[in-house]
């Protein structure tokens, strides 16, 4: 199963898309963007799926920061912000979807993204080693490990 | 034809000079050979100043190019246009001026330049690009929100086709998402009815103010703890368990201090948020405080102007009306609404409730 990682503050969309995309994907949830970045140290994602806006870290300053630590995974954004379009083409990102989005249209997206070939990423686990994973980091709503 | 009107010479001499609009007129080689005492005023410099291309030095720098080819293009045409760019007043501030142009022609039927009426807008100006900033921050919230709820029902849906059960907490938060939905449309129809001007209308019934405060103040508690507000623990209440019954609209004063506390909720910086009811002869008093980044003392006698905000909350969410409409809840109530503040340091709104209200 392909690794997709989700990344939004809103806490029902994060547990409801995860829940949604963990019958095709082995899904991690992040709550923002540091924690998405996190997780990219410890896991390769075959996607990211991203939201814009969030505390911490946005969406653009993960985009910079995943760059900066050439990781290459293909992202969508995925926001309610009525710029979206522009943003997507400013951070270069593979896709977006504007808030509320139909399912199947980001199900389609993933696939198209998924399979597409690409060069691959640094190997995971750049971290410090024998770091581990910090509290409160969402890095497992796999499989349906997130609530119903 | 001056004669006619019963004007003479000194008669328009003084409508020009002390027109309420600045006036300046433009010759055909496109230099300015004369402005009136109005625009002296606004400016606060002497007429050799402005002279010549002297005004242009008070416009802005982003604005002088477009300002220019504008006038230069029309002059050429002599056709009438108009512009908007900020002008220096004598204070220093640059505000936004509106410029109508109109080719001038003598009694001979020669044109000998541009007449041109300017009148500061900069206030208008600001309303507008506040009342876009609100009405940008409702629609992306409004998509959020219904993105949230979207994604809740597909979940619902797979695991309906797939006879699995509902999960009942799940469908809670959904229905409390939809109270958000409510809460965003209240907003808009609140943005709607300002616009319109037209009076908020209670519908007054007996109300248990205690009961209505502490309902409050749990479902507040409920939603920050859920939505993992940043930094926020929660909601306080501080007051003696007494009832303090009141002729009031209570879903209307609900908003109102509900507005409150979630606006301390979102500037609270981790702070916790303390409610609190006290009363004398005359008044109950809801009071809400927070230790939070506080409003700025010049903001202060603004914050419950529509869609304005304070100059240091742009990093936080939020549209700029709840105090507005909390505002004009208390005083349809035949209250007022005192906001005390400090930047830093914190703020205290407190919503004043006369205990016989004249409710019209």
């Amino acid at each position: 199963m392909k690794r997709v990682l989700v990344v939004d503050d809103d806490v029902d969309t994060l547990e409801s898309l995860s829940t949604l995309l963990a019958d095709k994907y082995d899904v991690f949830a992040a709550g923002n963007g540091a924690e998405a970045v996190f997780a990219t140290t410890r896991h390769e994602f075959a996607a990211i799926v991203l939201d814009l806006t969030m505390p911490i870290l946005d969406g653009e300053g993960v985009v910079e920061e995943l760059r900066a630590r050439n990781v290459r995974a293909p992202i969508i954004l995925a926001s309610a912000s009525l710029d979206i379009a522009s943003m997507g083409k400013k951070l270069g990102v593979a896709d977006y979807l504007a808030k509320p989005f139909d399912l199947d249209v980001l199900e389609e997206k993933l696939e198209r993204l998924v399979e597409a070939p690409r060069p691959s990423s640094r190997p995971p686990g750049r971290c410090e080693s024998g770091a581990e994973p910090e509290q409160g980091i969402e890095a497992k709503a796999r499989g349906g490990g997130a609530k119903a | 034809m001056s004669a006619s009107r019963g004007l003479g010479g000194d008669d328009y001499r003084l409508l020009v000079e002390r027109s309420p609009a600045m006036i300046r007129r433009t010759g055909v080689d496109g230099r300015c050979d004369y402005v009136n005492d109005t625009w002296l005023a606004f400016t606060g410099r002497d007429i050799e100043d402005e002279i010549g291309d002297g005004w242009t030095r008070g416009v802005h720098p982003d604005d002088y190019a477009l300002c220019i080819d504008l006038q230069r293009s029309h002059l050429g045409q002599r056709r009438a246009f108009e512009m908007q760019y900020r002008l220096r007043r004598h204070d220093g501030a640059f505000r936004c001026v509106h410029d109508r142009e109109v080719p001038l022609f003598d009694d001979r039927g020669w044109f000998v330049g541009l007449l041109g009426t300017c009148v500061d807008c900069d206030d208008e100006s600001r309303y507008q690009r506040t009342k876009s900033a609100f009405l940008t921050t409702v629609t992306e919230d409004l998509r959020r929100t219904l993105a949230a709820v979207k994604n809740r029902a597909a979940q619902f849906s797979r695991r309906a086709s797939a006879n699995q059960p509902l999960n009942e907490d799940a469908a809670e938060r959904m229905t409390r998402k939809l109270d958000q939905l409510s809460a965003l449309v209240e907003q808009l129809a609140a943005a709607a009815r300002i616009e319109s001007g037209t009076a908020l209308v209670l519908d007054v019934g007996e109300v248990e103010l205690t009961e209505l405060v502490s309902d409050l103040v749990a479902a507040k508690t409920l939603s920050v703890s859920e939505n993992r507000v940043p930094g926020a623990p929660g909601v306080a209440i501080e007051t003696p368990d007494e009832p303090r019954p009141l002729r009031a609209d209570g879903p209307k004063l609900a908003r109102a201090i509900g507005n409150v506390i979630d606006n301390a909720v979102k500037f609270s910086r981790g702070g916790r948020v303390r409610v609190s009811l006290t009363s004398s002869s005359q008044y109950h008093a809801v009071s809400i405080s927070d230790d939070g980044i506080g409003i700025p003392e010049e903001d202060l006698s603004r914050v419950t102007h529509p869609y304005v905000r304070g100059n240091n909350a742009a990093s936080y969410p939020g549209a700029g009306l709840g105090l507005t409409v909390a505002s004009e809840i208390v005083e349809a109530h035949g209250g007022r609404l005192q906001v005390d503040s400090a930047a830093p340091g914190g703020t205290r709104v407190t919503l004043i409730l006369p205990r016989a209200a004249r409710i019209p």
